[in-house]
């Protein structure tokens, strides 16, 4: 394989999810139980074999940094290549305008000095396990210059903000439009994932100098006509968070076993940290339906259509109904939720009762005691 | 700690026998424990948990997975520090003379001597890697120091009519040990010894050369070196412990060893994180436990799916227990997969098997209960649709068929 390095842009933000994201990155959210939203791009880069990998952190990078370290549980902490902390842009951009030039631009000399073929680049907010090599191959064999990762959904799935990637009979990207200009009910979304020639990149870089408020995306959006802009079709799971309710919709379509199944136990994994908890302990009083618990918890309660991160401890009588429970919340007895989330170590006291919109959960921020 | 005061030599080579088919494949270290764990866990995590920084760890039996497990120690924080500390695997090896396996624990340390002199600690730590059990090894050198002790050996109290089982000791009022008896018929103290030791470097040194020159010795330290240094006139002490210890060498032991965590308030608390046990564990996703599924009192670790009824069972990771099958009193190593409406109690499933659908094991109950009513199912096997076998037996690759 030839090689390929891979970037990973960590520092934009979106609005509609500020509730759960003050003082965190889309990247650092937890996600699935015991997962970090970055952990999908980070995995599937080397499951793909790249082993150069850079990150473009934000300027609340610490929650970040705190998960990945030294890139250890993804084989990173290399002696040749590894993982890279790459300087961006610090005001937080809008997450509908990622990979701004002015981020490559500051880091000119890594892409000048790492010697690879393509580089693979990736936003931070998409939960997708997909195979890379494969999508390398094909932009290979297509002799693209770019080749666009898509995912064809309903419209009602993405943001209005969402980029559409136009095609023609080819499969050739003729254009890129938000998703709230298309009349369409299905629409090809672009996945946020996108694989140039390095050399063309630096060109790109070196050509536009006054594009310095644009970003990658219109860079290549304006040369359709004179590049390959090849597309790559993913059927599998696809959920992108841009709001509190993309948040909660995707963790809990993980109660679907299939999709469990698809995005975690196929050939390529999904790599996080490990914490080293104790495994889950349910006691005599547990009652637990159709639900995804992580390790370290010990349950005493009842639990439905619910998602646990690690060393959540739910006291007797308690019931929790489609919610999701941060990492080290205490549930006491008798509590009632339902619709929420907790975000980490929340103390909910005996016997209160919280029931959020089915549509819209009630959100408790971090550390709170209630 | 100060640098180098203290090194310890964890003696991983021997076979569980008594495991019977559980070790197979695999050393008895190696065999998984509680859910997650591995045995050998509890003594490297004891290492990190007291900071003992240099650890060897003697290997023989089977070691295949016993050392892609361990590695380089990254997982207890003890990967090879710039000091030339961490972890070391020890195997037997082959010198201008030719090779040899260990003949016994003692000659064991023995053939590793210039991995110790290289080292040149004050003191050697010695432990075994088969035992559940939580303990801060400073204590024990404070205790060790205080007395200017020569050797000190743990001890612990046990029923009387269970001594003859391990090492006895008599001590006087100090707590020096005035006589030491390997698995004596009429023990005379329900002192026992856990097999844990500190001992002087140079008292060991000189001990383990002498002893490697007698003929008649069985080279262990149980049943020679403790007795000779006694017999010397050195400085022998015991240092109590009065936590949690036990030996999972047996069946019968590690059955309920495990089946002891399940109780309300565990005699050993895996949860306590200012004492945690560590291992080294893949990052798998969280378990599902599907719609018509019902677990209690039990222990369930990532990765796992579960569809049918659990209770009072133990899940490794990575097991799938479908709809409609029932696991009861049970313990399910690593990637098992239980089909629909199997039934199964009181079994101990080895790692990677399948048990296929419609198979009752450990429901018909013999007249004479055998291995204490546990049934023991070997790993990396099929159990074909519909098998049924009695409680107390075990089924092995003879009896059924390999998928591998």
């Amino acid at each position: 394989m030839s090689k390929v390095l891979g970037i990973i842009s960590c520092n934009y933000q979106f609005n509609k999810i500020h509730e759960l994201n003050q003082n965190r990155p889309i990247a650092a959210l937890p996600f699935g139980g015991r997962y970090a939203i970055v952990d999908f791009p980070l995995s599937n880069m080397v499951n793909a074999g790249i082993t150069s990998v850079g990150i473009v952190m934000p300027s609340d990078y610490r929650p970040i940094l705190d998960h990945i370290r030294s890139g250890k549980s993804w084989s990173l902490n290399r002696k040749s290549g590894g993982l890279f902390i790459l300087p961006g842009m610090t005001v937080s951009l809008d997450g509908n305008n990622k990979f701004p030039i002015k981020d490559f631009r500051k880091n000119i000399d890594f892409l000048k000095r790492e010697k690879a073929e393509y580089i693979v680049i990736s936003g931070s907010n998409s939960v997708i396990n997909i195979d890379l090599a494969e999508v390398i191959e094909e932009h290979q064999l297509n002799q693209a210059d770019v080749t666009l990762i898509y995912k064809e959904q309903s419209k009602v799935n993405c943001d209005e903000l969402a980029c559409i990637v136009k095609l023609d009979d080819k499969g050739q990207v003729t254009d890129m439009v938000k998703s709230g200009t298309v009349d369409f009910d299905s629409c090809r979304i672009f996945t946020d994932q996108l694989i140039i020639g390095r050399e063309l990149l630096l060109r790109l870089l070196t050509e536009s100098y006054s594009g310095d408020e644009l970003s990658l995306i219109d860079l290549v959006k304006n040369r359709t006509k004179e590049l390959k802009v090849c597309s790559y079709e993913f059927n599998g799971y696809y959920a992108s968070i841009f709001s509190k309710e993309t948040y909660f919709k995707a963790n809990m379509s993980l109660m679907e076993p299939a999709v469990v199944q698809q995005l975690f136990h196929g050939n390529n994994k999904i790599v996080t940290r490990t914490k080293d908890n104790p495994p889950t302990k349910y006691s005599q009083e547990a009652n637990i339906k159709d639900s995804l618990v992580s390790s370290g918890c010990l349950i005493n309660g009842q639990l439905e259509k619910s998602l646990l991160f690690r060393g959540v401890k739910v006291e007797k009588g308690a019931r929790i109904k489609n919610s999701i429970i941060m990492h080290d919340c205490q549930i006491g007895q008798d509590v009632v939720l339902e619709n929420v989330i907790l975000d980490k170590s929340v103390v909910i006291s005996p016997g209160i009762e919280i029931i959020g919109h089915k549509d819209s959960p009630t959100f408790i921020p971090k550390f709170k005691s209630l | 700690m100060a640098k180098r005061e203290i090194i310890a030599m964890l003696l991983a080579g021997g076979q569980g026998s008594r495991l019977g088919s559980m070790t197979k494949n695999i050393a008895k270290p190696a065999v998984s424990f509680g859910g997650k764990y591995r045995i050998i866990d509890f003594g490297l995590s004891n290492c990190m948990n007291s900071g003992v920084s240099t650890v060897g760890v003697l290997t023989q039996y089977k070691p295949f997975s016993l050392h892609s497990y361990v590695g380089i120690g990254s997982a207890w924080d003890l990967e090879t520090s710039y000091d030339g500390g961490g972890l070391s695997v020890l195997s037997p090896y082959v010198g201008e003379k030719g090779g040899r396996w260990y003949k016994g624990t003692a000659n064991a340390l023995y053939e590793n001597m210039k991995y110790i002199n290289n080292l040149d600690p004050e003191q050697v730590l010695i432990i075994a890697g088969d035992h559940i059990y939580k303990m801060d090894y400073n204590q024990m050198l404070q205790f060790h120091k205080e007395n200017n002790a020569d050797v000190t050996i743990s001890v612990m109290e046990v029923p009387i009519e269970e001594a003859f089982r391990f090492g006895v000791v008599a001590v006087d009022a100090d707590m020096q040990i005035y006589k030491f008896q390997e698995k004596p018929p009429k023990p005379e103290s329900n002192l026992v010894s856990m097999g844990i030791y500190i001992f002087k470097w140079s008292v060991l040194k000189q001990a383990l050369i002498e002893d490697e020159e007698d003929e008649d010795s069985e080279k262990d330290f149980g049943k020679n070196i403790l007795p000779k240094l006694l017999n010397e006139g050195k400085r022998l002490f015991a240092y109590s412990f009065n936590g949690y210890w036990r030996d999972v060498g047996t069946i019968e032991s590690y059955y309920e060893t495990n089946m002891e965590l399940l109780a309300e308030d565990p005699p050993i608390d895996l949860y306590d994180g200012s004492f945690s046990v560590f291992s080294n564990s893949e990052a798998l996703p969280p378990q599902v436990i599907g719609k018509k599924a019902s677990v209690i009192n039990s222990i369930v670790d990532n990765g796992c799916n579960i569809f049918g009824t659990l209770e009072n069972s133990i899940v490794h990771a990575n097991v799938y227990i479908a709809e409609g099958s029932v696991v009861k009193n049970s313990i399910i190593l690593p990637n098992v997969r239980i089909g629909t409406g199997a039934v199964i109690d009181k079994v101990i499933v080895g790692y990677d098997t399948v048990i296929e659908e419609k198979c009752e094991i450990g429901l018909e109950k013999p007249d004479k209960e055998q291995q204490g009513g546990i049934t023991l199912i070997e790993g990396v096997m099929t159990v074909p649709k519909g098998t049924k076998i009695a409680a107390g037996s075990s089924y092995n690759k003879e009896g059924g068929e390999r998928h591998e």
